[in-house]
């Protein structure tokens, strides 16, 4: 069995980390940390594990030694304190941003701060498997994508990497639990509730890692808050270089993603469920991508859906966490959602 | 096999289908018709379309 712990787990990729690790084959959960409830048993943070595992929340003081430490943290308190995490596993999967860029520079950009560890910023790798499934292998550290990130990324890149559009316009509707289980002002029922709430029109610190991944071009990206809880629907607007009908963006994601055990093409050409919608993927590690070209113009428009909380950070760990370790990678992922929902 | 003339998909045929078969590609959701059998040639069938347009 594989040790592994979880540091800061009273959040909600922490809950849906324990929830999949509690059941997976190969591992043993030894530990979970949270200052706030150590002590306390994890299901008072996540009740939906009650009677599914008596294990009790610890101080980070207390962690032991063991084979994987998965870090849920709040962005800035990885990279400040890797060396002791390192001490304690010798691997890690950071689901937290702080080792998701490639270049330090990026971090003074984009999170207004400097890295105090650069040197460590090109040993780990990216956890999307589409991308980067080889450099997994044998990987000590993973930095997970964020989740607006992953939904767009996923769905751009079969066009980016071909040359055929630099430049994409993208739309993501968000639910709540992408801004985690800290209350505020803007989180309060009477506000959050049938809200549709622009949060960030330019500048989300996730174009980043869009920038970087998809390599080239332009991604302005813009993302609104809606009424749900878990979810990402991203809607992209790629404008095409050269023409392509239809059956040439078939042909093209399934180079890509037929044989991905995560990415599905949904496109449908009559009934209700046509197109990607994020409470059909709510708890499972899919990532749906569909697309329709507008005949009148060179815009191809992409969308794809992830439940935030699993494909956008849970699930692609395990994921990761899988390939690292040479297991078969949907194992503790086979859950295929509810319906209805 | 057949391929979706829609999508594209790679469509595996019975060996007792005949001209005028009705079936669904398995990707696209497309009705198709069997056009021919030898070889084998698909085309989309008619189907009444939703408006979501209002």
């Amino acid at each position: 069995m594989i040790r592994a712990s979880i540091v800061g787990a009273s959040g909600y990729t922490g809950g849906e980390l324990l929830r999949l690790l509690r059941f997976h084959p190969s591992v043993e959960v030894r530990q979970a940390t949270s200052e706030r409830l150590a002590g306390k048993f994890v299901h008072n943070a996540h009740p939906n594990l009650r009677g599914s595992t008596r294990l009790k929340f610890s101080s980070a003081a207390e962690l032991e030694p063991c084979d994987v430490l998965f870090l849920c943290l709040p962005h800035g308190q990885s990279m400040t304190r890797i060396d002791e995490f390192r001490a304690l596993a010798p691997r890690i999967v950071d689901l937290s941003a702080d080792f998701r860029l490639r270049d330090p520079t990026g971090y003074g950009r984009w999170y207004g701060r400097e890295h105090p560890r650069p040197d460590l910023l090109r040993e780990f790798v990216y956890g999307v498997p589409e991308l980067h499934r080889d450099a997994l292998v044998g990987a000590d550290l993973v930095a997970c994508a964020g989740c607006n990130a992953t939904a767009t990324i996923l769905a751009l890149r079969p066009f980016f990497r071909r040359g055929l559009a630099g430049n994409a316009v993208v739309e993501v509707k968000a639910g709540s639990s992408e801004g985690g289980n800290a209350s505020s002002d803007a989180s309060h029922h009477p506000e959050r509730s049938g809200a549709v709430r622009s949060y960030k029109p330019t500048g989300h610190r996730h174009v980043a890692e869009m920038l970087q991944e998809l390599g080239a071009g332009e991604v302005h990206f813009s993302a609104t808050s809606i009424e749900m809880v878990r979810g990402i629907l991203a809607t992209g607007h790629v404008f095409l270089d050269r023409d392509l009908s239809e059956k040439d963006v078939w042909k093209i994601l399934r180079e890509d993603y037929a044989a991905e055990p995560f990415v599905r093409i949904v496109k449908e050409r009559s009934g209700i469920h046509r197109y990607p919608e994020p409470k059909l993927v709510a708890g499972t590690n899919y990532c749906d991508i569909g697309f329709e070209r507008d005949p009148a113009s060179n815009r191809l428009v992409v969308i794809s859906a992830i439940d935030n909380l699993m494909k956008g950070a849970a699930g692609q760990a395990v994921q990761a966490f899988n390939i690292m370790h040479g297991l078969d990678e949907t194992t503790g992922l086979e859950f295929p959602g509810l319906h209805p929902i | 096999m057949a391929e979706c003339p829609v999508c594209g998909a790679e469509i595996e045929l019975t060996a007792d289908v005949v001209v005028g078969e009705l079936l669904e590609c398995p990707d696209c959701g497309s009705e198709l018709e069997v056009l021919e059998v030898d070889p084998p040639e698909l085309g989309e069938a008619p189907e009444t379309e939703e408006d979501w347009g209002q």
